[in-house]
C-alpha cells in the first residue's frame, strides 16, 4: 500500500446536448468534500467548461479542474430515462475513463461518476486498504433488491457478474496500471470482447470494460481478491432511471422508487445518510438546489 | 374499489414501506459496523469482541482473526484492537436503536419517510 498521504477524487464531466455533467460534477464533489473531507479535481474539455457555470465550479468546489480534450469521437449513443414516462437519447462521452491513472495527481485516487452522492465517510476506509484496486460488485435497488435487469447484473443471463465503474479506488502501484491497462485494451477491442463474452452490439459500456478486465486480470474466474477487491460498504445502492426524486428534506431524500413491472405504481422510500448512485440524472437537475443544501 | 379493499392496500403499502425502512436502516448499520485494522477491511460483531476480550483475559499477546474475506489478520495489540471494536459496534448498534426506535413509532407512510 502506498505510504504517501496525498489522496483526492476525480470526476470526468463531459457535457452531451443534453446533461451538463460539470453541474453534475459541482454536487457530486460537494457531497465528496462534506463527507470525506478530500481533494478534489474535475476533468473535462474546453466546450463543456464554456457552456456550464462559472461562479459553480471555480467557487472552491474543486482544487484542480483539468481541461482534457475528448480524443474519441466515436458515437455512443445512449437510452436515458426520466421515470416511466420520458425518454431521451444523448451521446455518452465519457469514454475515457480509463486514463484515469495518469491523469491523477494523487497518490491514491477515488474516481466517482458525477451521479453518485456521498452521503457518508465509509469509503475513507479504502485508503487504508492494502487493496490497489476497489470497486462495487453488488448493488441494491431503492426497494433493497437486486437489479431489475440482468444487465446491471451480469453481462447476459448466463456470463460474468457485473463489476461498476461507478467509484474505483486505485492507488499508484504496479497493480492498479495493470488493470487500466487492460480496462485500455478492452475498450479499444470492445467488439471482440462484445462477441466473446455475447452482450449486445451498440452503446460503449464502462461497467462492462471494468467487469471484463477483472475476469480477465482474475484469470478468467470470479473470485474473492485482496488485490482486485471490493469496496467497503457494498452493496451499492441505486436509484434507477425509472425512480424519481420527491423531496429534499434537511438531513435526507425522499424518493419514488418505481415498480418495474407496474410502472404506474411507486412506493415512498427515504434514504439518509446512504451512499447513492442516481441514475436519473434529470431528477437530480429538478432538486439540484436542493440536493446542494444538503451538503453546505 | 371499496373501502376495505383501498384500506387493506393502503396497508400493505405501509408494510413493504416499513419493511424498506427497516433494510436500509440495517444496511447502513452493517456499513458502520466497519473498521479498518492493519491494512485490512474488518467486520466487528459480538463475537469478535468475545473474542477479543477473551484472549485478552487468557493473556494472548496476539492472535489471528478473519477480516471481511475471510482472510487472516494478525493482532498484535489485542487492547488497542477491542477499544477499536467496540466503539465501532457500540456506535453502530446505537444508530441502528435510534433508527429503529423512529420507524418503531411511525404510524403511516408519511412519518415513515420524513414527509414533513
Amino acid at each position: 500500500m502506498s505510504t504517501s498521504n496525498k489522496k483526492g477524487a476525480i470526476f470526468f464531466a463531459y457535457n452531451n446536448e443534453q446533461l451538463d455533467y460539470v453541474k453534475l460534477a459541482c454536487l457530486s464533489a460537494t457531497s465528496v468534500k462534506k463527507h470525506l473531507n478530500l481533494s478534489c479535481m474535475m476533468i473535462t474539455d474546453s466546450g463543456s467548461l464554456a457552456y456550464s457555470d462559472a461562479n459553480l465550479y471555480s467557487s472552491g468546489i474543486f482544487d484542480d479542474v483539468k481541461v482534457y480534450e475528448k480524443t474519441d469521437s466515436t458515437e455512443n449513443i445512449r437510452n436515458y430515462y426520466d421515470t416511466p414516462y420520458a425518454r431521451y437519447k444523448a451521446q455518452f462521452n465519457n469514454l475515457n475513463k480509463h486514463e484515469v491513472f495518469d491523469l491523477s495527481p494523487y497518490d491514491q485516487t477515488i474516481l466517482f461518476d458525477v451521479d453518485y452522492l456521498v452521503n457518508n465517510n465509509i469509503l475513507n476506509l479504502a485508503f487504508n486498504i492494502a487493496s490497489p484496486i476497489q470497486l462495487y460488485k453488488n448493488a441494491h435497488t431503492l426497494k433493497n433488491a437486486e437489479p431489475d435487469h440482468i444487465f446491471d447484473k451480469r453481462l447476459n443471463d448466463v456470463s460474468i457478474p457485473l463489476y461498476w465503474s461507478t467509484v474505483i479506488y486505485f492507488n499508484k502501484s504496479v497493480e492498479s496500471k495493470l488493470f487500466f491497462n487492460m480496462w485500455a485494451h478492452v475498450k479499444e477491442n470492445y467488439e471482440y470482447y462484445q462477441s466473446l463474452y455475447k452482450f449486445p452490439e451498440g452503446l460503449y459500456r464502462t461497467d462492462f470494460a471494468v467487469s471484463i478486465s477483472m475476469h480477465l486480470l482474475k484469470s478468467f474466474y470470479d473470485c474473492v481478491d485482496d488485490v482486485f477487491a471490493e469496496l467497503p460498504g457494498t452493496p451499492m445502492k441505486y436509484m434507477a432511471y425509472k425512480d424519481d426524486i420527491d423531496s429534499v428534506t434537511k438531513d435526507g431524500i425522499i424518493f419514488f422508487a418505481n415498480d418495474q413491472k407496474e410502472e404506474w405504481k411507486n412506493i415512498l422510500t427515504y434514504s439518509e445518510g446512504e451512499n447513492l448512485h442516481m441514475m436519473n440524472k434529470r431528477a437530480i437537475e429538478r432538486h439540484y438546489d436542493e440536493l446542494m443544501e444538503l451538503y453546505v | 374499489m371499496d373501502s376495505k379493499l383501498e384500506k387493506a392496500l393502503d396497508f400493505s403499502n405501509f408494510r413493504q414501506t416499513l419493511y424498506n425502512q427497516q433494510q436500509t436502516l440495517f444496511s447502513k448499520v452493517e456499513d458502520l459496523k466497519l473498521l479498518t485494522y492493519r491494512d485490512r477491511l474488518i467486520r466487528t460483531t459480538e463475537q469478535l469482541i468475545a473474542l477479543t476480550k477473551t484472549m485478552i483475559d487468557l493473556e494472548y499477546s496476539e492472535f489471528v482473526v478473519d477480516d471481511v474475506n475471510g482472510n487472516p489478520v494478525k493482532i498484535d495489540d489485542p487492547n488497542d484492537f477491542l477499544e477499536n471494536i467496540v466503539y465501532t459496534y457500540a456506535n453502530a448498534k446505537n444508530e441502528h436503536f435510534q433508527g429503529y426506535e423512529k420507524i418503531r413509532k411511525a404510524r403511516g407512510i408519511r412519518s415513515l419517510v420524513n414527509i414533513q
